[in-house]
């Protein structure tokens, strides 16, 4: 144990270290994050717009309530890549040294984005008439489709811009100009050569069968992302990671989560948007399920040995931790847990430790596969949503019940190691006094 | 007075140490601003502090917070008091470590 324990710090944690601090997944994470709060208000109206009560949808279908609550999903969640470019390219622009003029950095970005979506669009409107536009934007690419680019392009043209900073390759105004001013003017340059790129990057892909890069982005990375995604061994590849980093006192999520969301974000707002049109939803797997049925009550999936230590543990410390962790465990907070059990290097609770989510996470896996459970809506839960409540929203009653479902397995998979810990500080304890 | 700024991951489990730091403060009587913040957010918060605590799963942070915050005091919270959500013993803490 004691090897496997030094095996891992010369390993494990550098490269934990190095990720976790690495500007690219920085970037992505701290992009994603600033989304949420468009994703939070798209998930709403997609859950008002597709709440499966009959009579409920009557009345908004008669009333017109439903097209316009569908408005307020195409605008949040059926565009969230125009978002997230923006917000990608500011927040990679602000670890550069081009971080004064993080937020032209974010505008350019999204100009590249938009640059490279051709006009010109053929299509049925929303009352059902067949059109064509010449001077339209097909906005299928400012949705998930799109998010790859917008990952790809928030990492790549910051990049290019910031090499005229650093250079000093900018215009430059006399002093006395306030910064405001003289920071425009400094973009001009950068902006205006990375528009003559992605011109020509347009261009040489509107010769190709693609037509447009975000067809050639999407047409490339889709599917074998897709495979890789669709897959519960990548999912439970993370989690484990998550937990094991946790268990040497790491914040394991930080880590994961960039990957959580490049891979996991797309099929979820895939999801989000079926819901909103009231279309069968295509994924199973998503970020959703991280929340909802993984890491119930957080990292380690700690519920179950919260409750075991506040109503059955005999020793003071697991009584006294128990008490002050089991309320934010059901909001999905663990450090308590993780720190005062501890979790943390304490090789008895490492195998529930890792064991409690990935048993959870199967179990839901098959129960979604042979249709006990409903397929998730792709609702971006926030670490703080109240479990129970969580799968309400995620996935309805069922979603709800089968939360309390995996507290209980929670519960058994952590009793006997528990139970030897709690055993362990009470003759310490006992010794002490 | 002082101010006491702590540093998470999302500023989320720290601000329940944070609540539990502000009884004990005024328990004691001492005067101070506690408020916890995520790390991302350090640019912001961090130079107006008096002392930056770091939350025990970000400590791996803790180099790139003293290179971005040189003049200041930076600790990491010991991994126990932060578990038990000890709010005295880490305020005591930060009183030895202002030299108090």
């Amino acid at each position: 144990m004691e090897k496997f324990q030094r095996i891992m710090e010369r390993s494990l944690i550098p490269v934990a270290t190095k990720l976790a601090s690495n500007k690219y997944l920085k970037a992505v994470s701290g992009g994603f994050s600033a989304l949420l709060v468009i994703v939070m208000v798209g998930a709403i109206a997609s859950l008002l717009a597709g709440l499966n009560i009959p009579a409920y949808q009557a009345i908004l279908i008669s009333t017109g309530l439903k097209g316009m609550i569908g408005w307020i999903s195409t605008y949040t969640t059926g565009m969230i890549a125009l978002y997230a470019v923006f917000l990608i390219g500011k927040s990679l622009a602000d670890q550069l040294e081009c971080k004064d003029q993080s937020i032209i950095v974010g505008i350019t970005t999204l100009l590249m984005f938009l640059l490279t979506i051709p006009t010109g669009v053929t299509g049925v409107t929303e009352e059902g008439v067949k059109v064509v536009t010449a001077s339209a934007i097909k906005i299928t690419y400012f949705g998930a489709p799109g998010l790859f680019t917008a990952i790809i392009l928030g990492l790549i043209v910051p990049n290019i811009y910031n090499v005229f900073v650093k250079k000093n390759i900018v215009i430059k105004m006399p002093e006395g100009v306030p910064p405001q001013i003289a920071n425009g003017f400094s973009g001009i340059l950068p902006c205006a050569f990375l528009a003559m790129v992605f011109i020509i990057i347009r261009w040489g892909v509107s010769l190709t069968s693609w037509g447009t890069l975000n067809d050639m982005i999407y047409g490339v990375l889709r599917a074998p992302l897709g495979t890789f995604t669709e897959s519960p061994f990548t999912f439970m590849l993370l989690l484990i990671v998550c937990n094991l980093l946790w268990w040497f006192g790491i914040h394991g999520g930080m880590v994961v989560m960039p990957f959580l969301s490049i891979l996991y974000m797309t099929p979820a707002l895939e999801n989000l948007d079926a819901l909103a049109n009231g279309v069968a939803m295509p994924n199973l797997l998503m970020n959703t399920w991280w929340f909802v049925f993984a890491q119930v009550g957080g990292s380690g999936g700690i519920i179950g040995l919260t409750i075991l230590m506040t109503f059955f543990a005999k020793s003071e410390r697991f009584k006294a931790v128990g008490k002050i962790a089991i309320l934010p465990s059901l909001c999905g907070i663990s450090e308590p847990i993780v720190f005062g059990a501890p979790l943390v290097l304490n090789v008895m609770l490492l195998i529930p430790m890792i064991l409690a989510p990935l048993v959870a996470f199967l179990l839901s896996y098959f129960m979604t596969v042979i249709g006990v459970l409903p397929y998730l809506n792709g609702i971006q839960l926030s670490t703080g949503t109240p479990i129970v409540f969580a799968g309400i929203l995620a996935g309805g009653w069922r979603a709800g019940l089968w939360q309390l479902v995996i507290v209980v397995i929670q519960f058994f998979i952590y009793l006997p190691f528990s139970k030897i810990c709690d055993k362990q500080i009470l003759d310490e304890e006992a010794l002490e006094s | 007075m002082k101010n006491i700024v702590l540093f998470c991951a999302a500023g989320m489990s720290t601000s329940l140490l944070v609540k539990k730091m502000e009884k004990a403060a005024e328990q004691e009587g001492f005067e101070c601003k506690i408020a916890a913040h995520s790390l991302n957010e350090l640019k912001t918060y961090g130079p107006d502090a008096d002392i930056v605590l770091l939350g025990p799963q970000v400590r791996y942070n803790l180099d790139k917070v003293k290179t971005e915050l040189p003049e200041k005091l930076v600790v990491v919270i010991d991994m126990k008091q932060y578990g038990m959500m000890d709010g005295k013993g880490v305020l005591e803490m930060v009183h030895k470590t202002l030299g108090e």
